[in-house]
């Protein structure tokens, strides 16, 4: 089976650095760290991953618009946020996984494999 | 003094007629309105004692002028009877009013309605107070419009105050993401330095502590202000994860406030006991549960946290003393003139913190 492709969009660098690690670690190929909408928009485009993990206020802007077109193509979305509750993106995002910043590596996986049906 | 509490206007005649006897025209003297006494004395003296801001505007006059205001109405307004009787209200208002209120006012009016709205007025001079105004109309006997009345209430330093709350919730809200941020980075640092050094168990160990602490510190920003947590808040938080695991938990305490400076020695002392409890003790079986209690200390006093293991596995003292958690905790308790006395009971582990409040 093709090796899973994750694209991560963080816009603090050493949280995306750790978080790239830390997939690429468990076994997932990794799209980014990108640091804004506009690049991670453009690898979306470009090759459509199995997963995205997206902080939710990037440099450019809220994350919800991108995230609203992974999930119409049936891509899981996992919210890594400091700026929003879980119940807040629950709320306009029902199917939604959120974890709360500052999150262990450990739970991050599991979501991950959670999210992908393993 | 009895002068400035005589609400009788002085002007005009036919107005200061009307309230002599405001009982022809105010409908007082009807049956569900009967009060002993004379009701002209009780119109007058209520309305001068009162604090709430009054007055009565005559819609049948030509522009609905005020034909009445009682003492806390000149007092808020500054200007004096003989300034008020005979105008129309919009004088209290300014260049800075909103015309909306004022719109809804108007609206009310024409329609005799009840409305309660908030605008910016001014004084007599030129300073401005938020009036939260009441208005409404008063029929006499056969059920016509008699008079509108109008209550103002300043409600100024309300308004500042439900500003500032917002402004401070923004603030909390903004302080939380970036703290949250900031543990994020750290935690960043510490894994990306561990998988470097190919310490990535120890790396993770350290996250642990910090995001515990991570955790514990979020809940003290509501009460940033005042100097005190509630340090239950802080217990929940920093247990949580453990708790969310499935590992039966009970939390007993509640209320207690201390010190912010004991935020992160409990939270330190209470992951350290709670990885213990998940690798050796209650919470290393199906069955095991925790039972955590704190007393409500007196400012200056001791801060008591019980922690109590049942219906885990049998505890081999040695193996939980060994571990770096226990010396973590054991230093930091002592830094804090502090203690902790861990008892291996048959029935299970349990351990009671004590933490001096510095005042």
């Amino acid at each position: 089976m093709k090796q899973p492709t994750i694209l991560v969009a963080e816009d603090e660098s050493i949280v995306g650095w750790d978080l790239r690690d830390t997939v690429e670690e468990a076994g997932y190929a990794v799209e980014g760290p990108f640091v804004d909408i506009s690049s991670a928009m453009l690898s979306y485009q470009k090759h459509k991953p199995d997963l995205a993990i997206l902080d939710v206020q990037l440099s450019d802007g809220n994350v919800f618009p991108l995230a609203e077109r992974l999930m119409a193509e049936n891509i899981p979305v996992i919210f890594h946020s400091g700026h929003y509750q879980p119940d807040e993106v629950h709320k306009r995002f029902p199917g939604s996984t959120s974890l709360c910043k500052p999150c262990p590596p450990a739970d991050i996986i599991q979501s991950v494999h959670d999210a992908l049906g393993n | 003094m009895r002068d400035d509490s005589d609400p009788r206007p002085t002007r005009p005649a036919q107005t200061y007629t009307a309230f002599d006897e405001p009982s022809d025209r105010l409908g007082v003297e009807h049956a569900a309105d009967a009060f002993p006494g004379s009701p002209g004395m009780l119109f007058k003296q209520a309305m001068a004692q009162t604090r709430m801001s009054i007055c009565l505007t005559d819609p049948h006059l030509p522009d609905n002028p005020i034909v009445f205001a009682n003492r806390a109405f000149r007092e808020l307004t500054g200007y004096r009877d003989d300034e008020l009787i005979g105008r129309n209200c919009r004088f209290l208002q300014g260049p800075k009013t909103d015309p909306a209120p004022v719109a809804a006012m108007r609206e009310a009016l024409a329609n005799e309605d009840v409305v309660i709205v908030e605008m910016l007025n001014y004084r007599k001079d030129g300073s401005t107070f938020w009036n939260a105004l009441h208005l409404g109309p008063i029929y006499d006997e056969t059920g016509k419009l008699a008079y509108f009345f109008g209550s103002q209430w300043d409600v100024t330093d309300l308004r500042v105050a439900r500003a500032e709350e917002q402004h401070a919730r923004m603030m909390a809200r903004e302080l939380s993401h970036r703290m949250k941020n900031m543990f994020a980075v750290i935690s960043g640092i510490v894994n990306v330095t561990g998988r470097m050094r190919g310490v990535e168990r120890e790396a993770a160990e350290i996250n642990d502590r910090i995001q515990a602490l991570g955790r514990a510190y979020e809940t003290t920003l509501d009460d940033a202000a005042s100097g005190t947590i509630e340090i239950g808040n802080a217990i929940h938080a920093i247990l949580d994860p453990y708790g969310r695991k499935g590992a039966p938990l009970e939390l007993r305490g509640n209320g207690a406030r201390v010190p912010f400076s004991v935020v992160s020695i409990v939270g330190l002392v209470l992951h350290e006991l709670a990885a213990n409890a998940t690798k050796y003790g209650a919470w290393a079986s199906d069955t095991g549960s925790v039972t955590v209690d704190w007393n409500s200390p007196e400012p200056d006093e001791t801060l008591v946290i019980e922690w109590r293991e049942r219906g885990g596995p049998a505890i081999d003292p040695d193996a939980v003393a060994a571990g770096t958690g226990s010396a973590i905790v054991d230093r930091i308790l002592r830094t804090a003139s502090g203690t902790i006395e861990r008892k291996w009971n048959p029935e299970g582990f349990e351990a009671i913190v004590s933490i001096p409040l510095r005042g």
